[in-house]
């Protein structure tokens, strides 16, 4: 287990690079670091940590959308203006639109944003019927 | 349930399903292992609230840090994988309770393990409830009896006490157990208290022996058993107990009596041991959590006995602790003995010496005492612990001297006579008003003159009599509960008569026979 989290790794990171005047260097004595330290098979974990901590400090959020099959780009349109409307103390330039296919969702859409998930697809609600009649 | 009815049921349920879209927080499992999730986001989660993985299985949050969330699994953790998703419901855990579970094998999340079907009508009940205020509760003042002469003379449990019955492995904790379930059976229904069962970290076979014992004699009719084995995760094991109070709680609530057996403590505190290690808690002493007494008082606190206006209901709880090599000022076993309200302590010696149940009188204790025993019990075992304990000291001196004066040699020979009449098999639970008559033979001179390994047959037999040509005596005792001067002429007359019978077939100590 990591002794230290992979936040806390990313926040020390970007902090370095945001203060050092050669950012690349920067990142490559971190690999180097990351290497020696025994933490190279967390690299996956730092780098998606790092790269929401980076999108955090630019005020930005990620919205993961996922669809059974791909949406047309009116359908696109029709979603975000949903979640901007929903997401009103944001500013609409500041959410960044994931867009996934899924074929095992069988239809609907899943929306994840700040830890929390709208799932309305039709996998989701066949799995609560499950447990309905279980 | 009818084809019919099912059909009719699924329809029901079909046409009324109504899937609500709602939003739900989620985090990520980020590491898995010993039945211990870690979990990145779930912000908003509480302590103590339960989660649910993508599989479909559950956990609870036990650890809000500031990177991540430590879960503990509820079940086996070998189908969760990093990454999977977590999603807070919202709950805290609860648990099946009511008269649905009598008769019934659970596990600590009280799913049945019995093989006879789902619960019927079953209500549920958070796991987690403050124990009752000072104000709701009453003094025990209401004997629960166990059966067995030993405990209910001289360290007698009243409904709503906590005793802890404490000792070493393989000194009849358990048969202290089994004895106290079956003699419920001969109470009245209306007064008769449920009995729940929580095995906390035992052999299998070992509880279905039990389950089987309790089957055979009917006692399972009133009796909840709550199971988590020693092949179970520490999860189940640490959730046990508080399972079983809450159901016991159920009954307790509605005005009735229970009465609940936690088989053993000491696995329960070693399976939070490992969780809170695993949840990297600072260990402390014995590298236990810093609150394992807490562990323990919350848990032994919901055993209570209700005010009149809440119904004088009642919750009586006999925690077990297992010692080792005898030692009762461990760590665990002083917690729980400063929590409870006496104990019943078991010496290996004793039980190798054939003293069974094995119970050392002068380190057990019931902080209760008298107030939770009838009159008439109360004035035949008056003395029953000093004078046993002047016995002992006593059996220690004559091995050194050999000449001793007569009244020594009395009190010895009282002595050797009443241990052998607390002696008691298994599974044979006696009642009150028996052991009133026994207990008064034995005090009142009555076996002196009878050889001391026939004082058992002598017991056996004067029961007989009793329970045969002198019933109206027993009867007498469980109506009145007093030794009044009849029933005590009635008493004196039944063991002079059947002592007639006794010493005509078997002779008296002094070899010699009575002659018609």
């Amino acid at each position: 287990m990591l002794a230290t989290s992979p936040r806390k790794i990313a926040q020390a990171l970007l902090g370095a690079i945001e203060n050092s005047s050669q950012p690349d260097r920067t990142m490559t004595s971190f690999a180097q670091w990351l290497y020696q330290s025994g933490l190279w098979d967390k690299r996956h974990r730092i780098i998606s940590a790092f790269a929401d901590e980076e999108m955090n400090s630019q005020g930005l959020h990620k919205i993961r959308v996922t669809t059974a099959r791909k949406l047309s780009e009116d359908e696109q349109e029709a979603i975000m203006k949903v979640v901007r409307a929903e997401q009103q103390n944001v500013d609409p330039k500041h959410l960044l639109f994931d867009w996934n296919v899924d074929e095992a969702l069988l239809g609907g859409i899943k929306i994840a944003f700040d830890g929390a998930v709208i799932d309305a697809t039709l996998q989701h609600r066949l799995s609560i019927l499950e447990t309905t009649i279980r | 349930m009818s084809q019919n009815l099912l059909v009719e049921e699924l329809q029901k349920k079909i046409e009324g399903y109504g899937a609500e879209i709602k939003k739900e927080k989620v985090g990520h499992i980020v590491s898995v292992g010993d039945g211990i999730v870690r979990a990145v986001g779930l912000a908003d989660v509480m302590v103590s609230e339960m989660v649910q993985f993508a599989n479909g299985k559950f956990g609870v949050a036990l650890n809000l840090e500031e990177d991540s969330v430590g879960i503990m699994v509820l079940g086996y953790d070998h189908d969760l994988h990093e990454g999977d998703e977590v999603k807070s419901t919202g709950k805290l855990l609860q648990v099946p309770v009511g008269k649905a579970l009598l008769g019934r094998v659970v596990n600590a999340l009280g799913e049945p393990i019995d093989g006879k079907g789902a619960l019927k009508g079953a209500e549920m009940r958070f796991i987690e409830q403050e124990a009752r205020g000072v104000i709701e509760r009453q003094s025990v003042n209401e004997p629960l009896y166990t059966g067995l002469k030993a405990i209910d003379a001289m360290i007698p449990v009243g409904r709503g006490q906590r005793e802890l019955i404490i000792g070493d492995r393989q000194t009849g904790k358990t048969a202290i157990v089994a004895d106290t379930i079956l003699r419920q059976l001969t109470i009245p229904v209306e007064n008769r208290p449920y009995c729940i069962y929580v095995a906390v970290g035992q052999k299998q076979s070992r509880v279905a022996r039990l389950v089987h014992e309790l089957e055979k004699r009917g006692a399972m009719e009133y009796t909840i058993v709550v199971n988590a084995t020693a092949s179970d995760p520490a999860a189940l094991l640490f959730l046990a107990p508080y399972a079983g109070v809450t159901m016991g709680e159920y009954f307790r609530d509605k005005g009735e009596d229970a009465v609940i057996f936690y088989d053993d403590l000491t696995k329960h505190a070693w399976a939070y041991r490992q969780i809170s290690a695993l949840l990297r808690r600072p260990p402390g002493r014995e590298a236990y959590p810093g609150d394992i007494f807490y562990l323990h008082s919350r848990l032994l606190e919901r055993s209570s006995k209700l005010s009149e206006e809440l119904g004088g209901g009642s919750l009586t709880a006999f925690p077990i602790v297992e010692t080792q090599a005898g030692d009762i000022s461990g760590y665990i076993p002083t917690n729980i003995i400063s929590i409870t309200d006496g104990q019943i302590y078991l010496e290996p010696n004793l039980f190798n010496k054939g003293v069974r149940p094995a119970i050392n009188v002068g380190l057990s204790v019931s902080r209760v005492g008298s107030a939770a025993q009838i009159k008439a019990m109360k004035k035949v075992a008056g003395t029953l612990r000093l004078d046993l304990a002047q016995f002992r000291e006593l059996e220690a001196f004559a091995q050194f001297g050999s000449e001793l004066d007569k009244k020594t040699q009395e009190k010895l020979n009282r002595g050797q006579r009443v241990t052998e009449v607390l002696k008691q098999v298994q599974y044979d639970p006696m009642g009150a008003e028996e052991q009133v008559l026994v207990i008064y033979a034995a005090t009142k001179g009555y076996i002196d003159d009878i050889e001391v390994k026939k004082v058992g047959l002598f017991e056996k037999g004067l029961r007989e009599y009793a329970t045969g040509q002198a019933r109206k005596v027993l009867d007498a005792i469980a109506t009145k509960k007093v030794l009044d001067e009849e029933i005590e002429k009635d008493i004196i007359d039944t063991i002079e008569a059947y002592k007639k019978l006794f010493i005509k077939e078997h002779g008296s100590s002094t070899g010699t026979t009575t002659k018609n």
